[in-house]
């Protein structure tokens, strides 16, 4: 079973391609906003470097948030057209729980803290735990001020790795805060298509869960119109979606 | 080379996500628009990041309906097509994004639009014999473009808004007026019971040797106006604002449409853009093109405004001289003809 994982939450473009779980090939390349450019010459790379066409994938994994909007926007109409033009089954998959996938072979009874710079001293995170080959969600995704993540993350006892974008940006605040039992990890681990692509075999392979089917974003965070215009009228919720 | 050429076209420059399929250029097979206007309605104009969100969730079923209403399978389709710019970058990005990996995954070629040239075809659509050169003029809330247009593929930009699209300028003054969204049809009808010399509000651009236009002048002008009333202590009169306003809008596009007309002696003068459906706007200009005997020819509305099947047609004659894209093409906001 042929599965393209496709990443295009951050600025970090990542795309990879997995046999079953076997690893054929993965391209990950910082692109700022280009994403829209060079989205599909890297997929045609990748399929032809490995002796494959696009019509012969029998499935995509994608995330779908949080994450840059416009990135979000355009890895998943992509996804979206392949799964018209192609007939095969998607996994759509939060951008935090995929991070913490990514890492989380490489530990056991901890908490993961996947973090991603949502400006203005903000990240995007969600709390996971990672003991015996098992990772479970703890807290759902969410946008929140840094300095409430390192309140709340003190009342776990269990060793914490935060990573991510998030962590390098506000890596000063991190380090300079009592955190208890953290790590901090500031490099790009963690961000890597062929991981995605894993987690979409599993799924397609396994899973019936329609939660990970659809391929609209997962914003988490309103449009500034609408802040300001339930400023004027009623007061917000937190979900980031509109009607 | 087929003589039964089917192209998917997908437009999503601004608020309205839309889908067509055509068979051979002109013959429309289906257009599909889901409009957002209820969307942005309570913020009094489009917001960007509203209008990408809503293009997401429509654009799939939007396309899927196309297809079926068009009777054609992914696989009868000879190209996909979609609009590349000018319009909202996000907007874009959606249509294009999809429009290209669809085609990449068919191993079908594919075209990038100009929107603006989508504009100018709609008129060929509904009315095939149209007698040309043409000058076209195209006034929506996104749009005030005047252009020459000589045959298939062959068009120039003789001249656009140096700020506000016409449309917008209705939308914003319909606003400050309280009057609701969109402001186009809402000034029209409150211009029915007002008198158009009522105020007399300047004309920017009206007398300058171009063709270019200008409305935010107009704009400030009306708004100082009310403001000035409202310290006097003097009423409004909606009516007699709504008419003098419109007039000096419908004015202003009538001038220098005629003189584009004029100077390109064309044989025909097509409008386009939801302000198209402005009746007043059309008895005007029909009537002074009159004086020189050139007929002015608008299609429905539904072609007026945004669409997929205008980008349909222009796409079938970029197919006709193998005009396509790569995989990198990328959207424009300000892309010009
Ligand atoms: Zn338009």
């Amino acid at each position: 079973m042929l599965i393209l994982g496709i990443d295009t939450s951050t600025d970090i473009c990542s795309i990879g391609l997995c046999q079953s779980r076997k690893f054929l090939g993965e391209i990950n390349i910082k692109l700022k906003k280009r994403h829209s450019e060079r989205l599909l010459p890297l997929i045609d790379r990748l399929l032809s470097e490995s002796g494959y066409d696009i019509q012969d994938i029998n499935g995509v994994a994608v995330t779908k948030g949080p994450g840059s909007f416009t990135g979000l926007r355009i890895g998943l109409s992509t996804v979206q057209a392949f799964k018209q033009a192609l007939d095969i089954p998607v996994y759509s998959v939060s951008t935090l729980k995929y991070m913490a996938f990514s890492i989380s072979h490489y530990y056991n009874k901890v908490i993961l803290i996947p973090t991603i710079d949502a400006l203005n001293k903000r990240v995007y995170t969600a709390l996971f735990r990672q003991a015996d080959d098992n990772l479970n969600r703890i807290t759902q995704d969410k946008a929140v001020q840094i300095t409430s993540l390192i309140e709340n993350i003190n009342d776990y006892n269990l060793n914490k790795i935060i990573f991510g974008s998030g962590a390098n940006q506000y890596f000063q605040l991190l380090k300079e805060a009592d955190l208890k039992n953290a790590k901090l990890i500031t490099n790009n681990m963690g961000m890597g298509g062929f991981n995605l692509a894993v987690m979409g075999y599993h799924f397609i392979q396994y899973g019936h869960d329609t939660e990970f089917t659809d391929l609209v974003p997962k914003y988490l965070k309103k449009p500034q119109a609408r802040l300001d215009w339930e400023k004027k009228y009623l007061q917000g919720d937190e979900d980031g979606n509109i009607s | 080379m087929t003589d039964d050429v089917k192209i998917l076209a997908i437009e999503t420059s601004c608020d309205e996500t839309a889908a067509a399929v055509s068979q051979n250029g002109l013959n429309i097979l289906s257009s599909i628009v889901a409009s957002q206007v209820d969307w942005h309605r309570k913020y009094g104009g489009v917001v960007p990041e509203i209008a990408s969100r809503k293009h997401m969730e429509f654009i799939e079923p939007v396309i899927e309906e196309a297809l079926n209403k068009a009777e054609v399978q992914l696989k009868d389709l000879d190209a996909v097509a979609a609009t590349y710019g000018p319009g909202l970058v996000g907007s874009l990005l959606v249509g294009l994004s999809y429009g290209k990996s669809l085609a990449y995954a068919l191993h079908k070629p594919f075209i990038g639009v100009n929107h603006i040239a989508g504009h100018i075809y709609a008129n060929f659509i509904s009315k095939k014999d149209i007698k040309k050169p043409v000058v076209c003029l195209t006034v929506s809330g996104g749009h005030t473009d005047l252009l020459y247009f000589e045959g298939y593929g062959e068009y120039q930009i003789m001249g656009r808004t140096k700020d506000d699209a016409a449309g917008e300028a209705f939308d914003k003054i319909a606003r400050y007026l309280g009057l609701g969204y969109p402001g186009g049809p809402i000034i029209e009808k409150k211009a029915k019971k007002g008198q158009e010399d009522a105020i007399d509000f300047p004309r920017p651009f009206l007398n300058k040797d171009n063709y270019d236009f200008s409305f935010s002048g107009l704009k400030t002008a009306v708004i100082n106006y009310i403001h000035t009333q409202t310290q006097k202590g003097n009423e409004l009169n909606i009516y007699d604002i709504a008419a003098s306003f419109q007039r000096a809008v419908i004015d202003i596009l009538t001038e220098k449409t005629v003189k584009a007309a004029l100077d390109k002696k064309v044989r025909t003068v097509i409008l386009s853009g939801g302000v198209a459906a402005n009746k007043r706007f059309r008895e005007v200009l029909k009537k002074r093109l009159n004086q020189y005997k050139i007929p002015l020819y608008y299609p429905e509305l539904k072609l007026c405004t945004d669409n997929a099947a205008m980008i349909s047609t222009v796409a079938y004659y970029q197919y006709l001289k193998d005009d396509f894209a790569e995989l990198n093409l990328n959207a424009d906001p300000n892309l010009k003809l």
